[in-house]
């Protein structure tokens, strides 16, 4: 790939933005002076304790006091106030405590030699000490910096959307730099180039207008822009590209945030790599993301091309066969209606109602799946009975077919709550369920309606018949659209069972086939029931009513 | 056919000229005195000079709402009304009989049902006349509105007061489908509007007490998405 950022410049930009940095050193050299005057005050308070204490008799213990006091120093103040002390305690070591004393001339040898050690053990026990907290912090540094990147690569791991990616990711990076930024990121719904939506890590933000051109630019270059670089450096936000595998896939915008966060502690540099870390991390989350959705609506482009062909082919054919018939027949009886005999002529209209009633029937079917298929299918729930709803369907359907007596037998319970559902559609799943069970189980076979409550929680209805039935492996297959049995020469599209499964989910339920027992298909469907559901009155019966029972 | 629906007049409401043309060979053959109207402002003007029998409007007309219609016609004339209309126009159908429509039909319908749905109107209406009904017979039962009874055979149905109340109004509006909303009015009053759940409690017992297999009712039939009919006749 091309253009790696350069590190060192990059982060001399980032240097120039991040509030902790410049805060840091002002707050730390404020604290360095008062550190050095404690230094000297303690170096002063050892001396006159001291001469207090008759030092000058015992040197060796006096230069033994400044060389612990000077070992305190070090270890809490530092390595600077502990040079300092170092030095100001030999110095006064010498003045007050060799001959010749109230002077820093030194006289005799020896005495130059236990000042001069005295200095030198002191300043070195100081830079191995100093040396021992670089890298204890050094290594809590680290330690801060894993967590952090371990926190985010976790959080944008279980991020499930471009959005949520940001959002994680951005949440860390504020947290680590003590900035406030922004991701800038293509939404794929349009195939425009550029940037088209902005996000924060409280979701979506507005888009700048200012913001546009600077990421642009930053994003086509793969270079940082904005505040403090050469391309627009008067603009509030610096604008660093998010860059991955295939290129760059966003910007991150980021901006010195008006009151920096005081507990902010990283020193250095190092929250700019640690920031770099992020940056890379938060890239490759949003390219996964990209990658997926690409994935995704390439799959469902997949998908629809195969459903538009079964719809052209499968469809077209089955609605061209009743329109050759209508059409043959109908003509038939315009060319040579009155030549034909009585009989010949009362078929050709016979077979015109029929193929017109099919032909109106695929058409409902078809016009169903696809509205709910574009989503506008309405559930409009009212408190139904269930009963009733049976009763509709069992209505219609002997109405348009010569049924046998006890051809179709039903069992609800008479104390079956009321349901919160859409009894026009539920009776649509009832309708096609019944009818698939008579059209392919043969008319000498009864098909039963079952009710029961499962629990308190939902309705479970059954449509069994008694036919041949399907094998297991269908099962999964026949609420699919345009899906028809193997050896199934029906009148249908293959689009009852996909509408029955639609409507059943849009109301909460589940839809599924087994085997019935002793042979047969079995279609089973729930819809949940409500908690404060109207109960059913036990009917009161009156005398007349017992007398011939019911 | 009987002699009450004999030479009816209807007023046939209907801008599709195909459609109308076989509606209108059908009717002619059965008898029928047909005026036809393709636009809701003839069609008003029809209502008021003529007064015909019965009226079937399809609402969806160029020049006004089909809905709007019905209450138009309803204030000059009592003739039964069917709406036809698309499938799609299931929430006009509920509009239209609650104000005042007496039956529906959903295109593409078959014209034997047509004309059964219009002999039952008439049949229904013609008794209307003058003064309503007070006794209205359906099946083996026998519902009398003014002594609050009801009768199978000889023996007495014992009624709660709501049950009657829904009884006494789908009797009154013999073989019309009445909307859920127009029996909450009735029975219960305007408060509960919307409660759909209370009608179908009743009317769940009052199928559990007068039909012998509740789940194929023969008498008080319910239309999904609508109401319910008390059917009288048609039924055997």
């Amino acid at each position: 790939m091309e253009a790696a950022i350069d590190r060192k410049a990059t982060s001399g930009m980032l240097a120039r933005i991040l509030p902790a940095v410049k805060n840091g050193r002002v707050a730390r050299s404020l604290g360095a002076l008062k550190r050095d005057l404690i230094a000297i005050a303690a170096i002063g308070a050892v001396s006159l304790l001291g001469l207090w204490l008759g030092g000058r008799g015992d040197i060796t213990n006096t230069a033994i006091a400044f060389l612990f006091v000077i070992a305190i120093i070090s270890m809490r103040l530092g390595y600077r106030p502990a040079i300092i002390a170092a030095s100001a305690g030999a110095l006064a070591f010498d003045y007050f405590f060799l001959p010749p004393y109230g002077s820093i001339r030194i006289t005799h040898f020896h005495d130059m030699l236990t000042d001069a050690s005295m200095f030198c053990v002191a300043a070195l026990f100081s830079t191995l000490n100093e040396r021992l907290r670089k890298q204890a912090h050094a290594a809590r540094l680290g330690e801060r910096r894993t967590e952090s990147l371990y926190a985010l690569v976790k959080d944008l791991a279980d991020a499930r959307s471009i959005d949520e990616v940001c959002t994680a990711g951005l949440r860390h990076i504020e947290a680590g730099a003590g900035v406030s930024a922004r991701v800038l990121v293509r939404d794929g719904r349009d195939g425009m180039e550029g940037f088209n939506c902005a996000i924060s890590s409280q979701g979506r933000v507005a888009l700048e207008k200012e913001d546009l051109d600077v990421a642009q630019w930053a994003a086509k270059h793969l270079e940082a822009a904005g505040q403090g670089t050469p391309k627009s450096p008067t603009a509030t936000d610096l604008y660093f590209p998010l860059s991955a595998t295939r290129g760059c896939v966003g910007v991150l915008a980021i901006r010195t945030r008006e009151d920096p966060a005081e507990d902010f502690t990283m020193e250095g540099l190092r929250p700019l790599s640690l920031l770099q870390s992020m940056a890379q991390q938060l890239a490759m989350a949003i390219e996964r993301m990209l990658l997926s959705a690409e994935k995704r609506a390439a799959e469902v482009e997949v998908e629809s091309e195969r459903i538009r062909n079964a719809v052209l082919s499968g469809v077209s054919h089955d609605l061209r066969t009743p329109l050759t018939v209508i059409t043959s027949a109908s003509s038939t009886l315009v060319e040579h209606g009155d030549r034909l005999p009585v009989g010949a002529r009362s078929e050709m209209s016979r077979l015109i109602n029929e193929e017109a009633k099919r032909l109106s029937a695929l058409l409902k079917s078809l016009l169903d799946v696809t509205r709910l298929q574009s989503g506008g299918l309405r559930v409009n729930r009212d408190w139904e009975s269930l009963e009733e709803v049976i009763g509709s369907v069992l209505r219609r359907i002997e109405e348009q077919r010569i049924l046998g007596l006890r051809q179709l037998r039903t069992h609800v319970p008479s104390d079956l709550p009321l349901l919160q559902i859409d009894a026009i559609l539920i009776e649509q799943v009832l309708s096609n369920l019944v009818d698939n069970a008579l059209t392919y189980a043969g008319n000498d076979f009864p098909v039963e309606i079952d009710v029961t409550t499962r629990g308190d929680r939902e309705v479970l209805v059954s449509v069994i018949d008694h036919g041949q039935g399907i094998p297991s492996d269908e099962f999964a297959h026949i609420f699919e659209k345009f899906y028809r049995g193997a050896d199934n020469g029906g009148p249908g599209l293959g689009l009852g069972l996909t509408l029955a499964r639609g409507i059943v989910e849009a109301h909460g339920g589940k839809i599924w086939a087994t085997h019935t027992r002793g042979g047969g298909l079995t279609v089973q469907f729930t819809l949940p029931l409500a908690s404060e559901a109207p109960q059913m009155k036990e009917p009161e019966f009156s005398e007349g009513m017992r007398a011939w029972g019911r | 056919m009987g002699a009450v629906t004999e030479g009816a007049s209807i007023l046939l409401i209907e801008d599709d000229r195909k459609i109308l043309r076989v509606l209108l060979t059908n009717l002619e053959a059965e008898g029928y005195h047909v005026v036809d109207v393709s636009t809701g402002q003839r069609a008003i003007e029809e209502v008021r000079t003529r007064n015909p029998d019965i009226i079937l409007l399809d609402l969806g007309l160029p020049d006004i709402d089909g809905l709007d219609l019905v209450p138009e016609i309803r204030k000059h004339s009592v003739a039964p009304i069917i709406v036809v209309s698309a499938r799609e126009q299931d929430a006009d159908k509920v509009k239209a009989l609650d104000a005042g429509a007496n039956d529906y039909l959903t295109k593409p319908f078959s014209v034997p049902e047509l004309l059964a749905r219009i002999r039952v109107a008439l049949r229904s209406h013609a008794q209307v006349g003058g003064s309503p009904r007070t006794t209205i017979v359906f099946g083996e039962y026998r519902l009398d509105l003014e002594g609050r009874t009801l009768l199978r055979g000889d023996g007495h149905v014992r009624l709660s007061a709501t049950e009657f109340k829904l009884l006494a109004t789908l009797a009154r509006h013999a073989d019309d489908v009445v909307t859920t909303n127009v029996l909450l009015k009735e029975a219960w009053g305007t408060a509960h509007y919307g409660k759909s759940g209370y009608v179908r409690v009743y009317m769940h017992s009052l199928r559990q007490k007068l039909e012998s297999d509740p789940t194929r009712p023969r008498y008080l039939i319910n239309e999904a998405g609508l109401g319910y009919r008390l059917r009288t006749s048609g039924a055997e």
